[in-house]
């Protein structure tokens, strides 16, 4: 009697779902470019696992470990070369009150037409800004002006203009935070940028 | 005007427009490609990428034992796809005027590293990304994930 009983729980055991395996997957939090604090959060069948140190790994949502620099270069290391280049952003203002870009504005936009060349693929993406006097509306027309107007001498320079898209964001983005109605030249400017 | 006068009129005048209005259909744009990668999009058959190719919504990006693809998204994210690798863009928008926008990926296999922009700089929990058996939130940038790790 008890071994049929027991044939019974193992074979009740056995018509059971087994629990499904983990799917094995790693993810690596890296450290990043711009110096600054980054952290994601990995959540696996309910459980969280936070990475906030660089090298910080989440293994199959279920044990946090930690690897190393050297490690990483070791195993993906050929990934992290074929990443693609960091967009570079170049800054330029107009001379008060015109169209005429300042002389350290001249050099930046040589850099920014120069740099091109050196971006497989390359897009360039203008983006005006102005400062907080005028209307909303106003500005974000005005911006997208200022952006048209760099990308036009780009094309002069040599630039194809399908690679150009332009933007214009207005007041929302300024260098300097100021108040309302508030003039601040250096939040008029315009950015070419390279990616 | 007969309607098809009026539809005629509007497609004339986007085509007058100089620059790309923020186009918003792109994803992003192939800058690196490496051995056997492709791109699949809907029912077609795989495509080998090329540099400078734009990648769309719905795009799946499959690579073979030496493949690798690194993309530039329009928000500055950026891929790199490693060899027998599959990522889905399950959707991404984005808007350079507002910064507004959205992007869900999954890693399907194999290895990708992810560096990410704007959306995550601006809106983080506008990101969206899945592994098989995971989500990830994003607080920072930097990232690598690794899908059926062998060791």
């Amino acid at each position: 009697m008890r071994q049929a009983l027991i044939c019974l729980i193992l074979l009740a055991g056995c018509a059971t779902e087994p629990p499904p395996r983990p799917v094995p997957e790693r993810i690596i939090l890296l450290p990043s470019t711009d110096g600054r604090a980054s952290s994601i959060v990995v959540t696996t069948n309910d459980r969280q696992i936070s990475l906030a140190t660089p090298y910080a790994v989440a293994e199959a949502g279920a044990v946090a470990t930690a690897t190393t620099a050297d490690e990483v270069d070791l195993r993906y290391g050929r990934i992290i070369a074929m990443q693609p280049k960091r967009p570079r952003v170049y800054t330029l203002h107009f001379v008060f009150g015109s169209d005429e870009l300042t002389a350290e504005s001249r050099v930046a936009f040589e850099q920014a037409r120069s740099e091109i060349a050196s971006f497989p693929g390359a897009e360039v993406i203008v983006i005006g800004h102005t400062d907080r006097v005028g209307a909303v509306e106003f500005n974000d027309a005005l911006s997208r002006k200022r952006a048209e107007t760099v990308a036009s001498r780009l094309v002069a320079a040599g630039v194809p203009a399908e690679r150009i898209a332009v933007a214009g964001r207005g007041e929302r983005e300024p260098l300097i935070p100021t108040n309302d109605e508030v003039a601040e030249p250096r939040n008029r400017r315009v950015e070419i940028k390279v990616r | 005007m007969s309607y098809f006068e009026q539809i005629l009129t509007v497609v004339i005048v986007f085509a007058i427009t100089s620059f790309s209005a923020w186009c918003a259909d792109t994803a992003g744009t192939v800058k690196t490609t490496s051995g056997h990668a492709t791109v699949i999009r809907g029912q077609g058959t795989p495509l080998a990428i090329a540099v400078g190719q734009k990648v769309f919504g719905g795009d799946r990006i499959v690579t073979g034992p030496d493949g690798y693809a690194g993309i530039t998204m329009d928000d500055d994210t950026r891929l790199s796809v490693g060899p027998k690798s599959e990522l889905l863009i399950r959707e991404f928008r984005f808007d350079a005027n507002s910064n507004d926008g959205a992007m869900a990926l999954s890693f399907l296999k194999g290895t990708v590293m992810v560096v990410t922009g704007l959306i995550a700089k601006y809106a983080p929990e506008k990101v969206d990304l899945r592994t098989l058996a995971s989500t990830i939130g994003i607080r920072g940038t930097e990232f690598l994930v690794e899908v059926d790790a062998k060791d």
